[in-house]
């Protein structure tokens, strides 16, 4: 699987600046990359882009030479950097958890998902709690490509290196193409096999 | 000592979140309590300034200045020589412009051009005064509570997780506002999740896990696993990504005894024992029967 991004041009409207200009990046689903770019450069963007929650104006996004699926499960899945904005607040997380499919006990217990939070709703979850939820979502279909926007800001130390270690695993496992923005160089040195760090290309 | 804080518990509805917690800030210092979500930082936080809920039960002494921090002193003190530093800006008026909730309502000459300064310090056009929360980004909303902090004259800063959603550089200059206001002679306690800001900035770290303070110790402890003697505190190191990157099994901390109990290779019986003893040890305030040391009473 590769998943393309080719000679991409993408503004938000016309009379707004560009935020990618002639972007072109593939990444393959045996993968790990990690981005660094500053703050504003458009790195979510990116991401949103990549997933099809965004198309670009010039350009294309292909995954294996095929444009994204526009209807269905889309096989590039998105871990958002602030997870209180990315659940249906009107729903228990039981129900969140079954927007992604089907998620084993095992899965739930290595993330550190308590039984009890299930019946809950998102605004009484904290953001690391929901974070995890987030992640089991985005794994309970089959994805292909993962994409994770600092994904572990809100977790202290010890839940972070929990966290990445069994996402780590699981897409070592079923051979998941993954992505990873941070500004964490040393975190991305450890999560990921290969680095790209990112200028403003803009004028 | 501006805040002297001993055998501070806390609960609600008779579930304990924090137990013997004991704390001191002394001029200049700054000092970092540092705990994963849900370890009960806030509350502490919300417990000094008395803004926590009804049904939040605090117990235990607090001194401020040498004097017990009663009702009516909170009275005098609270939001002008102790002030808090809120975490988003929902603690924001989202009517009221900025500048306005920064002068704290007056509209005398002396204190315009005080919040005028301020907004200059902080390298916010005079416009940003103008503004309504929402227009501001996460790192002018930041520095408009610092602004407002120094409105008066504070002598205790309570910063609640001052950095969360700012990038590395921005995070340190917001950190650097605290530093510039602890050598103004003020005492700041930063709450934050983040152990790596807390090393490059803190004088003093308290690591707090599950509702108990697992150390006490400088934050130059932390530049090696040597000098730190709590299995939780040298498994945070561990977990650092230049520290190797380690993980354990344990998601949450045990309700009886040590919270670490099921992550510690070293645990006892006596570990699952409610009340575990503090112990010093150099220059390290250790909740550890294993660590060594001499037992200490607050």
């Amino acid at each position: 699987m590769l998943l393309e991004m080719r000679d991409v041009f993408f503004r938000y409207h016309k009379k707004a600046p560009w935020i990618l200009k002639n972007m072109s990046f593939s990444i393959s689903n045996t993968e790990r990359i990690g981005i660094i770019a500053p703050s504003g450069f458009g790195k979510t963007t990116l991401c949103k882009l990549l997933a099809g929650y965004e198309t670009p104006v010039k350009g294309k996004i292909l995954l294996d030479g095929k444009p994204l699926p526009k209807k269905g499960y889309c096989p590039v899945q998105m871990i958002w950097q602030h997870p209180e904005m990315a659940v249906n607040t009107k729903l228990p997380m039981k129900k969140v958890l079954e927007e992604g499919g089907e998620i084993t006990e095992e899965m739930m217990k290595k993330l550190g998902i308590q039984k009890q939070w299930l019946s809950r709703f998102s605004p009484t979850l904290s953001g690391g709690e929901l974070q995890r939820f987030c992640i089991a979502r985005a794994l309970g279909g089959n994805p292909d490509f993962l994409l994770a926007d600092e994904i572990s800001t809100m977790l202290d130390l010890l839940t972070q290196s929990q966290i990445w270690h069994f996402l780590l695993e699981e897409v070592e496992k079923r051979k998941i193409g993954l992505l990873v923005v941070s500004h964490d160089i040393r975190l991305l040195q450890q999560v990921t096999t290969k680095q790209i760090y990112l200028q403003n290309n803009i004028s | 000592m501006i805040l002297d804080m001993k055998q501070i518990t806390i609960s609600v509805n008779n579930t304990i979140l924090v137990e013997d917690f004991f704390l001191q800030i002394a001029s200049g210092e700054l000092v970092a309590l540092v705990g994963a979500s849900g370890s009960g930082k806030s509350i502490l936080a919300h417990s000094i300034m008395g803004i926590a809920p009804k049904n939040v039960v605090c117990q235990g002494e607090i001194r401020y200045q040498g004097e017990p921090l009663t009702k009516e002193k909170k009275r005098d003190v609270l939001g002008k020589e102790i002030v808090l530093v809120p975490q988003n800006i929902s603690y924001l008026d989202p009517l009221m412009k900025v500048g306005r909730q920064v002068a704290k309502g007056k509209k005398d000459k002396i204190s315009m051009e005080k919040v005028t300064k301020l907004f200059q310090k902080y390298n916010m056009h005079s416009s940003v005064m103008q503004r309504y929360p929402h227009m501001l980004s996460g790192g002018m909303a930041r520095r408009v509570f610092i602004a407002s902090a120094l409105m008066e004259q504070p002598r205790l800063v309570i910063a609640d997780e001052p950095t969360p959603g700012l990038h590395k550089e921005m995070a340190q200059m917001v950190v650097s506002h605290f530093r510039e206001m602890a050598q103004m002679g003020a005492g700041v306690l930063m709450i934050t999740h983040d152990l790596e800001l807390a090393m490059d900035c803190a004088d003093k770290i308290i690591v707090l896990y599950g509702g108990k303070i697992m150390e006490q110790t400088n934050a130059k402890s932390f530049q090696s696993e040597n000098t730190l003697y709590h299995p939780y505190t040298k498994a945070l190191w561990k977990a650092m990504p230049q520290n190797g990157f380690h993980t354990t099994s344990v998601t949450h901390p045990s309700k009886t005894g040590c919270p670490f109990l099921k992550g510690c290779t070293k645990s006892k019986k006596e570990c699952m024992k409610n009340i575990i003893p503090y112990f010093q040890k150099e220059n390290s305030i250790i909740r550890c029967i294993d660590a060594g040391g001499k037992e200490i009473c607050f």
